[in-house]
């Protein structure tokens, strides 16, 4: 008899413990489901890539503000809400420095992130273009498309000295020189990289525009385009160029800070519904 | 009186033979350059143009010497896109100011240094280094230009399969830091439903 009561009482304690475990679980997922107000998941590691630094200032906004300044502020900004929206944010910098591409592509590989974003100050030659543009990597641009392979000899030696050193590094490097591992193991284009997560690097670009979307008088767009900041991450990944500098509405909106913090914000947003939708599949 | 009248027919007839042979002379000389005027070909091809965060064609009148192949007509289009001339005054000559630019802007427009077709049909286009530093440097800009020169090539010349840009003769990797410009490029396989970006 008194065995038969331990025994019950043994079987309501484990269900008891289990009936809890589940409550916790179920939380759990809400929270990621919910994409905001829940904690950093270490595993949710985004790069953020603010463009420019050191004597490259960018474009200048008003002669005192630059391009350089306008990124890190909101790369600075991101990486404060970013617990908040689920991930946790690591820059390639956080103060004025001098950095290659490489060096960024380096790095960022390097993390082995979840997703990367590289944020720009736009310009056009149209001052009457305006609004935010999300681009994605894609060989396309617009009628064009960019090729795999020059066939004209003398250009083609990569000859020490055929390439200019301001602006661009040369075309041969490979992407596990990029990734910091040794490049003799494999010969990989960098714009080949990207390639592969061409897809979950659109899915990002939805999530975000959804989100810079519901700010009021901002457009945005989605687009693609050969971009040197992406071809060589191995990582979902995209370029926010936030506003154009050479239309006066958007100048305006690049020197007001509360319109920057609402982007950052909305950006926050998007990149935690997209890591949340992430983890749905993977669950799956 | 006899003998003068004879020094008097004689100069007179020098002086026709003379003004005959002169005239001679110069009959070729008009037919030629008569020749050489009608000989110019016309051609309307199509400028490439910046407007509006794409790019738009716009129709101007070529005239060519008839011994113009294609690299002397690219290099010919391209100058009027990018420098402009007394006719056609080009976005590209004022361009890299309204944006307040670091890098200063130098003399107006932009030099086609020169043109080279390859073998495989790529023209290898060599432009100063001002088509890089008076570029607004955004993202957007650097599309406008790279879509600029290589559509008001390609779209033109059918024969030309390619456009590899050079700055200074050399290649970039990019042209002001975001867009690839380290292969050349083609007309597009698929239809872009964007439009000419």
């Amino acid at each position: 008899m008194i065995e038969k009561k331990i025994r019950r009482f043994k079987i309501r304690i484990l269900a008891g413990v289990i009936f809890l475990l589940s409550f916790l679980l179920f939380l759990g997922t809400e929270n990621i489901l919910s994409g905001e107000g829940k904690p950093a998941q270490s595993g949710k590691i985004v790069v953020i890539n603010p463009a420019q630094g050191g004597k490259d200032n960018g474009i200048s906004v008003d002669g005192k503000v630059f391009e350089k300044d306008i990124v890190l502020g909101l790369s600075l900004s991101l990486k404060d809400k970013a617990p908040n929206c689920g991930f946790s944010v690591s820059l390639t910098r956080d103060k004025d420095a001098d950095l290659t591409l490489s060096d960024r592509i380096t790095m960022a590989n390097m993390r082995s992130p979840m997703a990367f974003i590289s944020f720009h100050v736009g310009a056009s030659f149209d001052s009457a273009v305006r609004g935010i543009k999300i681009y994605t990597w894609s060989k396309n641009l617009g009628m064009l498309s960019l090729g795999t392979e020059k066939k004209f000899k003398s250009w083609t030696d990569n000859t020490p000295g055929s390439q200019d050193e301001g602006g661009g590094e040369a075309s041969n490097e490979t992407a596990v020189a990029a990734a910091g591992t040794a490049p003799k193991l494999k010969i990989k284009p960098l714009s080949e990289v990207q390639e592969g997560s061409s897809e979950e690097s659109q899915k990002l670009a939805s999530a975000i525009k959804d989100e810079i979307s519901k700010l009021p008088d901002i457009p945005c767009t989605v687009e693609h385009a050969p971009l040197a900041d992406l071809g060589g991450i191995a990582a979902p990944a995209v370029v926010i160029e936030v506003f154009q500098a050479s239309n006066q509405k958007d100048k305006s909106a690049l020197l007001d800070e509360n319109i920057k913090d609402s982007i950052a914000s909305a950006i926050c947003k998007g990149v935690g519904n997209y890591l949340s939708g992430k983890k749905i599949q993977n669950e799956e | 009186m006899k003998n003068r009248v004879i020094i008097f027919l004689a100069i007179i007839i020098c002086a026709g033979f003379l003004s005959c042979a002169k005239e001679e002379k110069e009959k070729p000389v008009k037919t030629e350059e008569a020749v050489e005027e009608k000989l110019l070909v016309d051609e309307e091809l199509s400028l490439f143009i910046p407007s509006g965060g794409v790019v738009v064609p716009h129709k101007s009148l070529f005239q060519f010497l008839p011994e113009y192949g294609s690299e002397e007509k690219i290099k010919a289009v391209l100058v009027r896109l990018l420098k402009g001339d007394a006719n056609f005054s080009t976005v590209f000559q004022s361009a890299g100011q309204s944006a307040g630019q670091v890098s200063g802007p130098g003399a107006a427009g932009i030099d086609v240094l020169d043109v080279i077709i390859s073998r495989e049909n790529i023209a290898y286009v060599d432009l100063s280094r001002s088509f890089m530093t008076r570029n607004p440097a955004g993202i957007t800009s650097e599309i406008e230009a790279v879509n600029s020169v290589a559509l008001t090539v390609l779209k033109n010349f059918p024969e030309i399969t390619g456009v590899m840009i050079l700055i200074d003769g050399k290649e970039r990797k990019t042209l002001a830091g975001h867009i690839d410009i380290s292969m050349p490029f083609r007309l597009s396989d698929t239809d872009n439903s964007q439009g000419v970006q």
